[in-house]
């Protein structure tokens, strides 16, 4: 498994080994490396869809406000 | 005759003018040209005409922040305010507090109007849109911090998706001031803050309410904007310019966040399908193996192995016997051979056939093979069985036979 993989990569990735391990007849340790591969994945996944609570951050914009001035155009 | 400065006439202008009760509040009916909205300052500035005359007008931001449709040019408003004089021009000026469009048609007028005017420049354009991120990390969102928007939209990220960062900007949602203020929010999030995409929105409200949401700069500033955007203002039935150039439209801010990130409760479920397809894939990979092996061990060698032992014991056996038999009979050959042999041998001895009554003759050392080999006076030697003698040859006699 690569690292900094992003949970998008991963779930393709996941998605490749169980087609390959349902369509292919692959010799028994190309198998095992599929399954090792793709229990890797499910806990990395899990790892990412984890968090108990929604992170809220707040970013104030640089104050607009210009001073008031009693002009015209 | 009067003398009289500049400075003077003008503060006495304005005086006369501001004394007026009628020009302190009154509404005036025109329309609008030359309208610059300061986007720093927050200040309106435009002039109001019709068909005979034009004045200036300034809206300051106090007011021009509140106002609920942001004039445009060639709009028909109806503007409240008073008159006054600007000293140091010396012109006087209608000071607006309250602007409205006028006339049903007017607002709509502008809307279309300004649409073909964008949609022209490329801006609503379906090949510029950007696909959104399947599972954002962290989400922009760009609205009244005091909004029930915020609230609706953040409750539907917690639900949905809690894995993520909510990542809020904070901007007016209506009146004159607001432009500026979403244009500096998007920038910030756009820039800074690393989402992954920006939702704009705002609740719903009267057509002039989200009137802001049609400012022409801030649909420049979402066309250019590199991150994603998800435009959700007012309710199902309001458009606005902000939709059409945002790359997603969603119909209210709770489904911009319902559309913005995936259920982690489907995810969950399509990770745990994907495991138990693993989990059947890997049974079904030891069963098939494990079917073999129980045929494999049911077989009578390796149910018994030590049997396959004992028979192959029994056939060293067999052979360690029949090889010390062979030994034994070809030794006996051997033996019985040699015996016939040595009688053969024996019954070939020359010493044998002495015994049987002949005689051999020596003339020195040389065996006498017939008579012709001696002559008369020769001193041979004869060989019994049991021992010789010496004798002279006396006379030869050669017989012709043979």
């Amino acid at each position: 498994m690569k690292k900094n993989m992003t949970f998008e990569q991963a779930a393709l990735r996941l998605d490749e080994i169980v087609a390959m391990l349902e369509r292919a007849d692959l010799p028994l340790d190309e198998s095992l490396k599929l399954f090792s591969e793709g229990a890797e994945l499910l806990a990395f996944c899990d790892t990412k869809l984890a968090g108990a609570k929604l992170k809220i951050e707040t970013l104030f914009p640089e104050n607009n406000a210009a001073e008031v001035e009693d002009g015209s155009n | 005759m009067l003398t009289v400065t500049v400075g003077q006439l003008n503060r006495y202008v304005k005086a006369v003018l501001e004394e007026d009760g009628k020009l302190s509040d009154l509404y005036v009916r025109g329309e609008i040209s030359n309208f610059t909205n300061h986007y720093r300052s927050g200040h309106f500035y435009f002039t109001l005409k019709d068909g005979t005359g034009s004045i200036k007008a300034v809206m300051f931001k106090g007011d021009a922040q509140y106002v609920r449709v942001i004039p445009e040019n060639g709009m028909a408003v109806l503007a409240r305010g008073r008159v006054g004089v600007y000293e140091r021009d010396g012109v006087y000026q209608l000071y607006v507090n309250d602007i409205q469009p006028e006339g049903a048609g007017a607002l709509a007028g502008a809307f279309e109007q300004r649409k073909a005017r964008l949609a022209a420049q490329g801006l609503f354009d379906p090949a510029r849109k950007k696909p959104l991120p399947p599972y954002p990390t962290r989400v922009g969102i760009v609205t009244s911090q005091t909004g029930a928007a915020l609230e609706d939209m953040l409750s539907v990220l917690e639900r949905r998706y809690p894995c993520c960062a909510a990542v809020v900007a904070p901007a007016q949602v209506q009146g004159g001031a607001a432009p500026a203020t979403l244009i500096a929010a998007l920038e910030l999030l756009d820039k800074t803050a690393g989402c992954d995409l920006i939702i704009v929105g705002r609740g719903g409200g009267s057509s002039e309410d989200l009137w802001c949401f049609n400012d022409e700069a801030l649909a420049h500033a979402i066309y250019t904007c590199n991150t994603p955007i998800i435009s959700a203002v007012g309710h199902e039935t309001d458009y606005t310019i902000c939709d059409f150039v945002a790359d997603l439209r969603a119909p209210t801010p709770s489904a911009a966040a319902e559309l913005a990130v995936p259920s982690r409760a489907e995810l969950r479920d399509r990770l745990s399908k994907q495991r138990d397809r693993l989990r059947q894939q890997a049974e079904a990979l030891i069963g098939d193996r494990s079917v073999w092996l129980r045929r494999i061990q049911s077989r009578p060698v390796l149910q018994n192995p030590a049997a396959g032992v004992e028979k192959m014991q029994e056939r060293l056996d067999f052979f360690v016997k029949a090889l010390y038999n062979r030994k034994r009979i070809f030794i006996q050959t051997k033996t019985t051979d040699i015996g016939s042999r040595a009688v053969l041998l024996d019954s070939l001895s020359p010493l044998r056939i002495l015994e049987r009554g002949y005689c051999l003759t020596y003339k020195g050392k040389t065996p006498v093979r017939a008579v012709r080999a001696l002559s008369p006076g020769d001193s041979v030697s004869v060989r019994f069985w049991d021992g010789a003698a010496t004798a002279v040859v006396e006379t030869i006699r050669e017989e012709k036979h043979r």
